[in-house]
C-alpha cells in the first residue's frame, strides 16, 4: 500500500546556513492538537518527577578538609574558583576549587580562627583568631617559599605573612571594605582598621557587649551591620563615621548577609531557628521570615543574583530559601555532616560551600537535579521547556507533593514534629489568653515583628 | 561640622526672637562692638560667634520689624532712626578708614560726636536706654551643652536620616530588577572586542637559513609575488555587482548544499545492509546507464565493446552459469528475488542473442502481435521447463489453477489483439477487460468502494467511447444504414474512408437519429441495465477516511458524466417539491385550525384537560419530591447494627432476661442529610458526591498570587508548547527569569560613578 504525504523536498529550497537542519515544518491548526492542556499537565509531572530523580546536590569535599571544625569560609570575589577557610586549631587554608586541593596553608592563630576575609584588590588572606592579632597572608606561591608538607605547617607560621595587627582584644568577625583598603573587626568593640596602619582609625561601638559579626554591604559599601551578642543588630555609617541604627530581637543574631542586588536588604540568621530579612530603613520589622530549620542557624549566605539564599543550621542540614517566599526551596544533609558553622555561595551561583563540625568543606549544587555539563540547544530548549511547565502546574496537588517531597533525617522529622506541636500549643494558650482578657489588651502581633524588642530610633510606622 | 550646623540652624530662629526684643536702637548697639566683644570674650567663645552672626542678620531685618514694633513713638524719631540706620554703617566705615590716630581702648572712635557720659551709661543702665544689654535682668544665659550620651544620639538620628536617603536611592534600581522578566548575569558584561584578527599579522619574514634560502632562489626565479596573491581574489570580487556577488555566494551556497546533501545520502545508502536493496538499486543503475546509451545509440563503440566483453566473461545471460545452475537445482528460484535475478540473466541473453541477429534494442516494444505469440509460445515451453523445476507452492493445485487461468486471460487477449490487427480500433472498446482495469486474481474479492466503482466507472466511460465513435462513423451513411440495424459490426472499420460528399444527406438522417434519441431520455435510461444504484452519502467530518474517499470518487464519476446524474437530481427536486407542496397545505390547515381555538376561549379549557389527559399518569413533581428524599436518605450516615447474637451471654438453660446493649456502627455516608446544600432550595438536587478521579486534577484552592479562580484559570489557559504556539512565543514563554553563566563571577550591584 502507498500512503501519500504531503512532503516538501529539502532540494527546493536553499536553507539559511549549511550546518542549519531543515526544520520540520509543523502544523499548527489546533484540531490536530487535542487536549492540550492534559498533555502540558503529563509534561509537567513527568519533569517533576524527573527533576526529583536527577537530584544530587553533593558534588563532594574540598580536598582532605581540616583537621578542627571548619569554623569559617571566605570567598574570592575576583574569581569563581578560590575560596579561604579557617579552622578551630588555628589553620588557614586557601582552595582551588577546581582541583579540589589546597594551594596555600598556613598556622595563623594560637586557638580559634574567628574571621576570615579575602582582600578585592590584592587577593590576600585577612584572617583574625582569639588571640588578638590580625593577620595579612599572601597566597601567591611566588611570594614565598611554599615547600613545605603539612607537618611543618604548625611549625612554620612566618612564611607567607605580610603583616601583622596587634589589637587590645580577642577578636570576633572581620570583614572588608568592597573597595577600599579599610576593613572592620568585632569583638569587645567594632574597630575599623585601615590596612596601610597599623592601630585601627576608629572605634564603632554602640554598648558594652561583644560583637560577633561584621558585614560591609557591597553595594552602598559604606554602611556595615553587626550582631552582637546583646541580641542586637546594628548599623553603622563609616562616612559619619557612627552607629546609626540599633534593633533588639528576642534571641541572639548568629550571621547576616547583605542582598548585593538589594543594597538596602539584608538577612539575618537567628537563634530562634528562622532567618529574617530586613530593609534597613525600617527596622521596626521584618520583611520576611524564612522557617523551617529546627536549630539556631549559624550562617547565611545571599545568593550573588539575590534570588535566592542559604542557610547552615546547628541541626546539621542546609537549606535554600527563595528570598521572597517562606519556607525552604530545598534541604541538604549528609550522614556524616555535623553542625554547620558556615556556608558560603560561589560567586557564580551555581555551588554551595559548607563548612561543618566534621572538619570537612563541603560542595553542593546550588540546583540539586541540574548539571555542569554543556548542554545542545536541543537539550536547553526542552529543560527550558520543562521548566517553564513545572513553574506553571506548580499548584496542581500531585506535582506539588512530588516536588515538595524530601527524605529528612528521623531526627530533623521527629524535631520538627515537637516544635510543630509546642507552637500549636503556644498558639492555643495565646488565644486562651485573648479571649479571656479585656478586648484589645492583648492584640495580635505579626509573625514579622514577634521577634522584635524594639529599635534605638524610634519610627513612626 | 554637621552637629553645630544643626544646632544653629536649630536655635536660630530663636536666637534672632530674642535679639529682637532686646534691641530697641539697633545703630546704638552697632556703634559700641568692641565694648561687647571684650565683655563677651571671657563669657563663651561659641556663643560670641553666634552672636555676631546673628547681629548682622539683624541690620537687615531690622528696619522693616521695628516699625512694627513699636507703633506708638511718633514719626520724626522714627524717621531720623531709619535715616541714620540706613546711613550709619557707610560713614562709620569712611571714618575708620580716614582715622588717623592710633587706635587703642583710650582713643575710640566717636563718628564726630562728642562722648557724653549719658552715652557711656546708656551701655550699661536699662533706665536710660532700654539697649543696654550688658546689665539686663531679662537677658538669659545660655544653656549648657548636652551630655554626651544625648548629643550622639541626635548624631546618630540624623545620620540615619542621612544614610536611609542615600541608599533609597537603589530604590529604583532594586524595583527594575525585581519587576523584569528575564535577568541576565553579569548585569552589565564588559564587552570584549575580539581585535586579534586586526592586529594579527603574519610574519612573513624567513627565519631560519634553510627559509631565506629558498625564498631567495623563489624571488630571483620570480615565482613569488605576493601582490599577485592578494590582488587575485579582489580583482575577481571587485567586478561583481552586489547583487551578482550574492547571487554568486547563493549559487555556491546552494552548490555546495547539494553536494553536501548528496554526499550524506551516499553514506545513508551504503549503510543500509539488505541486499535486495541494493540489487534494486544496481538494476535501477543499470536501467539509467542502458537509458543513456540508448540516446547515445553506442556512439561510443568501444566502450560498447568493453562491456559486452564483460558480460560474456560473466556469463550473466546465460543459464550455464554455476549459480544459475544451483539455483535451478535447489528449487530456489522460486524466491522471489532469485527468480527475478534469473529472469534478468535471460533477458539479458535475449537481448544479446537479438543483437547477434541484428535487431535494434528498441524494436521490442512495437513488436507484431506474431512476436508476441512467438514469445508466448516460448513462455510454454518455460512453463514446462518450470514445471520440472519442484513441487513447491507453485506446484500447488491453486497456483496452477492461477496460471492456467492467466493462460487463457493471455490467449484471449491474444485473440483481441489479433482482431484489433485485423479489424480497426473499434473492437477495443467492446469488452471493458481490454484496458486498464484487468482482474489478475479472479478468485479475490474486492470490497474497496474506490476499485469497485472505479470498474464502473471505466465501463460507462467505455460505453460512452463507443458511442461517441459511433456517432462519428454514423456520419457515414454506410454506418448509419449499419447502426439503424444496429449491427456493430466488424466491418465498419474497414471501410473508414470518409465521404464528405455526403455530409449534407448524413446530416438530416443524423438528428433524425438525434431526435430519436432526445425524444425520451428516461425512457433510454431504463432501457439500459442500471448497473449499480446510486446511494446518498453524507460525508462530515466524523466519517472515516474510507467514505470520506468514496465518497470523492462518486462526486468525480458523478462529474465525468454529469447529464445522467444532473438528470437525477431533477427527478429528485421535484419530487421534493412536490413533498414541500402537499406539507404546505397540512401546514395551512392547520394555521386555520388555530385561529379558530384562538377565537373560542372554551375550546383553551379544552385543551388544558386535553394535556392532564394526556400526561395523566406521570406526576412529575411527586417523583421528583420522592427522589431528592431518597438521595437524601443515601448519602446520609448510615448506622449499622453490628451486635452479635449470643456474644456475652452464659451458655446454658439459666437465661436472664437483661437488656441487650445495641452496638451501632457508624457509616460516613457523602453528606448528613441536614446540611445538604439543597435542603432549602426548592426544586433542585445538588450533587455532593465528590470525584476522586477529578481531585488529582484540581488545585484545592486559589494559588497565592492569584486573587480569584478565574485568574488562575487564565494563567493555565494558553498552551506553551512549540505545537500551540509559534517559536518566537514559545522561546519567550519558556525563557527562564533568571539567566547566570557559567563560570562568569557575577558582581554585586555596583554605583555606576
Amino acid at each position: 500500500m502507498k500512503i501519500k504525504t504531503i512532503s516538501r523536498s529539502s532540494d527546493q529550497y536553499v536553507p539559511v546556513r549549511n550546518t542549519q537542519e531543515s526544520s520540520l515544518p509543523r502544523n499548527l491548526n489546533p484540531a490536530l492538537h487535542p487536549f492540550e492542556r492534559a498533555r502540558e499537565y503529563t509534561k509537567a509531572l513527568t519533569a517533576t518527577k524527573l527533576e526529583r530523580m536527577f537530584a544530587q546536590p553533593f558534588v563532594g569535599q574540598l580536598g582532605d578538609g581540616h583537621r578542627d571544625g571548619v569554623y569559617c569560609i571566605a570567598k574570592n570575589f575576583n574569581t569563581t574558583n578560590q575560596v579561604a577557610s579557617g579552622s578551630g586549631d588555628g589553620i588557614i587554608k586557601y582552595w582551588n576549587m577546581t582541583s579540589r586541593d589546597e594551594s596555600v596553608t598556613f598556622k595563623a592563630h594560637y586557638g580559634m580562627v574567628t574571621g576570615l576575609v579575602v582582600t578585592p584588590t590584592q587577593s590576600r588572606m585577612l584572617s583574625c583568631g582569639d588571640d588578638k592579632y590580625i593577620k595579612l597572608w599572601s597566597v601567591n606561591h611566588e611570594e614565598f617559599d611554599h615547600t613545605f608538607g603539612e607537618d611543618e605547617v604548625y611549625n612554620n607560621k612566618n612564611k607567607g605573612l605580610v603583616k601583622t595587627f596587634l589589637g587590645e582584644h580577642a577578636f570576633k568577625g572581620i570583614d572588608h571594605h568592597h573597595q577600599d583598603d579599610v576593613f572592620v573587626t568585632g569583638g569587645l568593640s567594632i574597630q575599623l582598621w585601615d590596612i596601610n596602619r597599623s592601630k585601627h582609625i576608629s572605634d564603632l561601638s554602640w554598648g558594652a557587649d561583644n560583637i560577633n559579626t561584621v558585614k560591609f554591604n557591597k553595594t552602598e559599601t559604606n554602611i556595615i551591620a553587626s550582631s552582637g551578642s546583646d541580641n542586637s543588630i546594628v548599623l553603622y555609617d563609616i562616612r559619619t563615621n557612627t552607629a546609626i541604627q540599633k534593633v533588639v530581637t528576642s534571641l541572639r543574631t548568629n550571621c547576616l548577609s547583605w542582598n548585593p542586588m538589594e543594597a538596602f536588604n539584608f538577612v539575618s540568621g537567628s537563634d530562634d531557628h528562622n532567618a529574617y530579612l530586613w530593609d534597613m530603613r525600617n527596622l521596626n520589622k521584618s520583611i520576611n521570615v524564612y522557617k523551617d530549620h529546627v536549630a539556631g542557624i549559624m550562617d547565611v549566605d545571599f545568593s550573588p543574583t539575590g534570588e535566592e539564599l542559604v542557610t547552615g543550621s546547628y541541626d546539621k542540614t542546609i537549606r535554600i530559601f527563595r528570598t521572597r517566599e517562606g519556607h525552604s526551596r530545598d534541604i541538604y544533609h549528609t550522614k556524616r555532616m555535623q553542625r554547620i558553622f558556615c556556608v558560603k555561595y560561589t560567586t557564580d551561583a551555581r555551588y554551595i560551600l559548607s563548612g561543618s563540625d566534621d572538619t570537612n568543606i563541603r560542595i553542593w549544587r546550588a540546583n540539586s537535579s541540574e548539571r555542569a555539563s554543556i548542554k545542545s540547544t536541543r537539550q536547553r530548549n526542552k529543560m527550558e521547556y520543562d521548566n517553564a511547565l513545572k513553574e506553571r502546574f506548580k499548584h496542581m496537588p500531585e506535582i506539588k507533593r512530588i516536588s515538595k517531597h524530601r527524605h529528612v533525617p528521623k531526627v530533623i522529622k521527629k524535631a520538627e514534629e515537637i516544635k510543630r506541636i509546642e507552637i500549636n500549643s503556644l498558639k492555643k494558650r495565646q488565644e486562651n489568653d485573648r479571649k479571656h482578657s479585656k478586648q484589645g489588651s492583648k492584640p495580635y502581633v505579626p509573625e514579622r515583628q514577634k521577634h522584635i524588642r524594639g529599635t534605638a530610633i524610634k519610627e513612626d510606622n | 561640622m554637621d552637629e553645630k550646623d544643626l544646632k544653629q540652624s536649630k536655635k536660630s530662629t530663636t536666637k534672632n526672637d530674642i535679639v529682637l526684643n532686646d534691641d530697641d536702637d539697633v545703630w546704638e548697639s552697632e556703634s559700641s562692638p568692641d565694648e561687647d566683644e571684650d565683655e563677651d570674650d571671657e563669657s563663651e567663645d561659641d556663643e560670641e560667634v553666634d552672636e555676631d552672626e546673628d547681629d548682622e542678620e539683624d541690620i537687615f531685618k531690622n528696619d522693616s520689624e521695628d516699625i512694627e514694633d513699636e507703633d506708638g513713638i511718633n514719626l520724626l524719631t522714627t524717621v531720623s532712626k531709619l535715616q541714620s540706620s540706613l546711613k550709619k554703617p557707610e560713614k562709620e566705615r569712611r571714618k575708620l578708614v580716614s582715622e588717623a590716630t592710633d587706635e587703642n581702648e583710650f582713643n575710640l572712635p566717636t563718628n564726630g560726636n562728642k562722648l557724653s557720659l549719658n552715652d557711656m551709661l546708656a551701655a550699661v543702665d536699662s533706665s536710660i536706654s532700654k539697649d543696654a544689654i550688658l546689665i539686663d535682668d531679662d537677658s538669659k544665659a545660655l544653656s549648657a551643652p548636652l551630655p554626651k550620651r544625648i548629643q550622639q544620639r541626635h548624631d546618630r538620628a540624623v545620620a540615619y536620616e542621612i544614610t536611609k536617603e542615600e541608599i533609597s536611592k537603589w530604590e529604583d534600581t532594586v524595583q527594575q530588577n525585581r519587576q523584569a522578566e528575564v535577568l541576565k548575569f553579569p548585569l552589565n558584561p564588559t564587552v570584549k572586542h575580539n581585535d586579534a584578527a586586526t592586529t594579527f599579522k603574519s610574519d612573513n619574514v624567513p627565519t631560519t637559513e634553510l627559509e631565506k634560502k629558498i625564498n631567495d632562489v623563489l624571488k630571483e626565479s620570480a615565482l613569488i609575488d605576493e601582490r599577485k596573491e592578494a590582488t587575485f581574489e579582489e580583482i575577481a570580487v571587485a567586478k561583481l555587482s552586489l547583487e551578482d556577488m550574492q547571487k554568486r555566494t547563493n549559487e555556491l551556497r546552494l552548490m555546495r548544499e547539494l553536494m553536501f546533501r548528496d554526499e550524506k545520502r551516499a553514506r545513508r545508502i551504503k549503510k543500509i545492509k539488505s541486499k535486495q536493496f541494493h540489487k534494486i538499486k544496481k538494476k535501477e543503475r543499470l536501467r539509467a546507464q542502458e537509458l543513456v546509451e540508448g540516446s547515445d545509440l553506442e556512439s561510443d563503440g568501444e566502450d560498447h565493446d568493453m562491456k559486452r566483453a564483460q558480460e560474456r566473461m560473466s556469463l550473466k545471460h546465460k543459464t550455464q552459469s554455476n549459480w544459475a545452475k544451483t539455483m535451478i537445482k535447489s528449487g530456489m528460484s522460486k524466491d522471489a528475488s532469485s527468480r527475478a535475478e534469473l529472469e534478468e540473466m535471460l533477458r539479458q541473453g535475449e537481448k544479446l542473442r537479438s543483437k547477434q541477429l541484428g535487431h535494434e534494442e528498441g524494436d521490442q516494444s512495437d513488436d507484431d502481435v506474431s512476436d508476441i505469440e512467438k514469445e508466448y509460445n516460448n513462455d510454454i515451453n518455460n512453463d514446462s521447463i518450470k514445471s520440472k523445476l519442484g513441487k513447491g507452492v507453485l506446484a500447488m493445485d491453486f497456483m496452477k489453477n492461477a496460471e492456467e487461468r492467466n493462460k487463457q486471460e493471455n490467449l484471449k487477449q491474444l485473440e483481441e489483439l489479433r482482431k484489433l490487427e485485423m479489424d480497426g480500433d473499434l473492437q477495443a472498446f467492446e469488452e471493458n477487460s481490454g484496458i486498464v482495469n484487468i482482474t489478475k486474481n479472479q478468485g479475490r474479492r474486492v470490497y474497496t468502494p474506490s476499485s469497485s466503482g472505479m470498474k464502473d466507472d471505466i465501463t460507462q466511460l467505455n460505453e460512452e467511447l463507443r458511442e461517441e465513435i459511433e456517432d462519428d462513423e454514423s456520419k457515414n451513411l454506410t454506418n448509419k444504414l449499419s447502426k439503424k440495424f444496429n449491427i456493430i459490426s466488424s466491418t465498419v472499420t474497414s471501410t473508414t474512408t470518409n465521404s464528405t460528399t455526403t455530409k449534407d444527406t448524413i446530416k438530416s438522417v443524423q438528428s433524425e437519429v438525434d431526435q430519436g434519441e432526445e425524444i425520451n431520455p428516461w425512457l433510454t435510461e431504463n432501457s439500459e441495465p442500471i448497473k449499480k444504484s446510486h446511494k446518498i452519502t453524507t460525508v462530515d467530518q466524523d466519517s472515516s477516511k474510507l467514505s470520506k474517499a468514496a465518497a470523492k470518487i462518486a462526486k468525480k464519476a458523478s462529474k465525468k458524466h454529469g447529464k445522467k446524474t444532473g438528470d437525477d437530481e431533477l427527478i429528485d427536486i421535484d419530487e421534493t417539491l412536490k413533498v414541500l407542496t402537499t406539507h404546505q397545505g397540512q401546514d395551512s390547515e392547520n394555521e386555520e385550525e388555530g385561529e379558530g381555538i384562538s377565537q373560542d376561549d372554551s375550546k383553551m379549557f379544552k385543551q388544558k384537560e386535553l394535556i392532564k389527559e394526556a400526561f395523566a399518569g406521570d406526576d412529575v413533581v411527586q417523583e421528583f419530591e420522592i427522589e431528592k428524599k431518597r438521595v437524601a436518605r443515601d448519602e446520609d450516615d448510615k448506622h449499622e447494627d453490628v451486635t452479635l447474637p449470643g456474644w456475652g451471654d452464659w451458655a446454658g438453660g439459666s437465661k436472664k432476661n437483661k437488656k441487650r446493649k445495641v452496638i451501632l456502627k457508624k457509616i460516613d455516608g457523602v453528606v448528613q442529610q441536614d446540611k445538604r446544600k439543597d435542603k432549602h432550595l426548592k426544586n433542585v438536587i445538588i450533587n455532593e458526591k465528590v470525584n476522586k478521579k477529578n481531585l488529582k486534577y484540581q488545585s484545592s484552592e486559589v494559588p497565592f498570587p492569584f486573587e480569584s479562580r478565574e485568574q488562575y484559570e487564565r494563567s493555565l489557559r494558553m498552551p506553551v508548547g512549540q505545537e500551540w504556539t509559534s517559536r518566537e512565543t514559545h522561546q519567550k514563554l519558556t525563557m527562564p527569569r533568571i539567566i547566570t553563566k557559567q563560570g562568569t563571577v557575577i558582581d554585586p550591584l555596583k554605583a555606576p560613578f
